[in-house]
């Protein structure tokens, strides 16, 4: 297992463009939406959370790209034959997406300190990093179900859609406080609020809303059984 | 997991696939002894790749049951007692020859060493190289080191020559005998009967998923129907076309003569070199008749 973590980790840290991407996104908008007028410390730490949450969340989803094509090209197959258990190359590809996630949550992080003069305690920054990604693993087993289930044509809008969808939709852009009311009744249930709001609530207090948490979870559980159920599918299509 | 030492390499019980409406294998029985190089040789769509898929557990049978080494074709390959170079793959991008190699043969219990497997497959030269920038024989080989990097007792290749030139195909299967003569069970698919011939002890010849022939390769060859190379007369006569490569008849017509050959190409090419290559005309059965007739049924 730490060989084939090692061939995919070295995989994705030769494709720069992939990573600085996955990096550009979120770091210009928190730029821009903190510095367009003249945000307090609240927005700021605020939008730190929202841009380091949509940087990872988008790395977890666009991981089931990079499956999609291994799924192509026979990679998946090949490693089937091999003594490499199914269970292991899930995991690992699962693991490779939240590894990319982390980089824009401390580029994020680092760029709100040292540019937006935001200050946490030392225990507060690394709570909020450690949830934020391990808040990711719904978003990665999301992406695995997608990159399993859909072909190839319909992963790039599909996953496009998912991530600006729940990004929005779940106040990552914009504070659910400014939604409709019905809006904010959606998004109440939406995966992205129930994360976003751990990080918020861990940089403020140290300590998450059960709420949040338990919305997390009930997603984590949903798109673990689709993982499951799409790469079950894909067994019986020999891909 | 109980592996029967004496029992055959694989066994298939009237195995069976359809795709939707098509029966692509259609009930096939096959006992292949250890140690034997079988090839599975058939026209395109004739079941090949279907029934490799289902040997290697990618595919499974809806009828009919398949052993390896007594084991399931899944249990087979987790126990790494399988290695397969298979169709239509791509290598992945950004790794290098050695770095897929040493990670593919960390999955097994006794791969062959980095350097052997090198060796072996003709890698050494380019073990630096990333993946993505071989050229298509070279992708072969790594394909190939990829299928005997765990020292597999069946290795199965699913059409390997197919994208290759003939000087890449000849070493490729330099390579591959040596392979097999240390012990190992062999099985390999392709259209071309000469690749059959050349490389295999046994070839099961299939068509419309059914086994119709199954032998020698001289067998096989003899009842898929020889070609005629028909030549202008030469000066001197038809004295010693009969020993040319492949001639198994020759006749004479006036100023022409015909030969009978069980390979073409070869004779073309010898007559080629002795200069008597003048009119030349070559007519016989194509492949895919010839299987059709084997099978009993009109085009």
């Amino acid at each position: 297992m730490r060989g084939y973590l090692s061939v995919e980790l070295r995989r994705l840290v030769r494709s720069p463009g992939y990573l600085s991407a996955g990096l550009a996104m979120p770091l210009v908008m928190y730029l821009v939406t903190t510095g367009l007028y003249d945000s307090g410390q609240d927005a700021k730490v605020y939008m730190m959370i929202s841009m380091a949450g949509f940087g990872a969340v988008g790395a977890a989803l666009t991981n089931g790209l990079l499956v999609v094509q291994d799924r192509t090209n026979g990679w998946l197959r090949q490693l089937r034959i091999t003594p490499l258990s199914a269970g292991r190359v899930v995991v690992v590809r699962g693991l490779t997406g939240m590894l990319v996630g982390l980089l824009p949550i401390m580029a994020v992080c680092v760029l709100a300190a040292a540019m937006n003069g935001v200050r946490l305690p030392m225990s507060h920054w690394v709570a909020v990093v450690l949830l934020l990604w391990l808040g990711t693993a719904p978003f990665a087993l999301l992406g695995l179900g997608l990159g399993y289930l859909v072909s190839v044509q319909v992963a790039q809008p599909v996953t496009m859609l998912l991530n600006l969808g729940m990004s929005i939709l779940g106040g990552l852009w914009f504070p659910t406080a400014l939604f409709p009311h019905t809006l904010r009744v959606i998004s109440r249930f939406v995966p992205t609020t129930g994360y976003g709001n751990i990080g918020r609530a861990i940089a403020a207090s140290g300590m998450p809303n059960m709420a949040d948490v338990a919305v997390l979870v009930a997603w984590l559980a949903a798109f673990a059984a689709l993982a499951v159920l799409a790469y079950r599918r894909a067994g019986r299509r020999a891909y | 997991m109980a592996d029967n030492v004496i029992g055959p390499a694989v066994r298939f019980e009237s195995v069976g696939f359809s795709y939707r409406s098509v029966r692509a294998v259609d009930g096939i029985d096959l006992v292949i002894e250890r140690g034997q190089t079988l090839a599975l040789l058939g026209p395109n769509g004739a079941g090949k790749s279907t029934t490799i898929n289902m040997l290697l557990g990618l595919l499974p049978p809806d009828q009919g049951r398949i052993e390896v080494f007594g084991m399931s074709p899944g249990e087979a390959s987790t126990a790494g007692r399988i290695g397969a170079m298979l169709q239509e793959t791509q290598l992945v991008p950004r790794v290098t020859v050695t770095e897929l190699l040493t990670f593919v043969r960390g999955l097994y219990p006794a791969p062959m060493s980095l350097e052997d497997l090198l060796r072996m497959a003709n890698l050494t030269d380019i073990r630096g190289r990333r993946l993505e920038k071989l050229s298509g024989g070279q992708s072969q080989r790594v394909k190939f080191a990829v299928a005997i990097a765990g020292r597999p007792d069946l290795l199965v290749l699913d059409e390997p020559t197919a994208a290759m030139d003939v000087e890449s195909r000849h070493e490729f299967w330099l390579s591959m005998r040596r392979y097999a003569r240390e012990g190992h069970t062999v099985l390999f698919s392709t259209h071309y009967v000469e690749e059959a011939d050349e490389s295999a002890d046994r070839v099961v010849v299939i068509a419309g998923g059914r086994i119709v022939a199954d032998g020698s390769p001289a067998k096989i060859k003899n009842s898929i129907g020889q070609q005629k190379v028909g030549i202008a007369l030469p000066p001197n006569g038809s004295a010693g076309l009969d020993g040319m490569p492949g001639v198994t008849a020759v006749e004479v017509h006036a100023e022409r003569v015909e030969l009978s050959t069980v390979d073409a190409d070869a004779t073309v090419l010898a007559l080629v070199e002795r200069g008597l290559l003048r009119d030349v005309e070559v007519r016989g059965a194509r492949l895919e008749d010839a299987f059709l007739a084997l099978t009993g049924r009109e085009r």
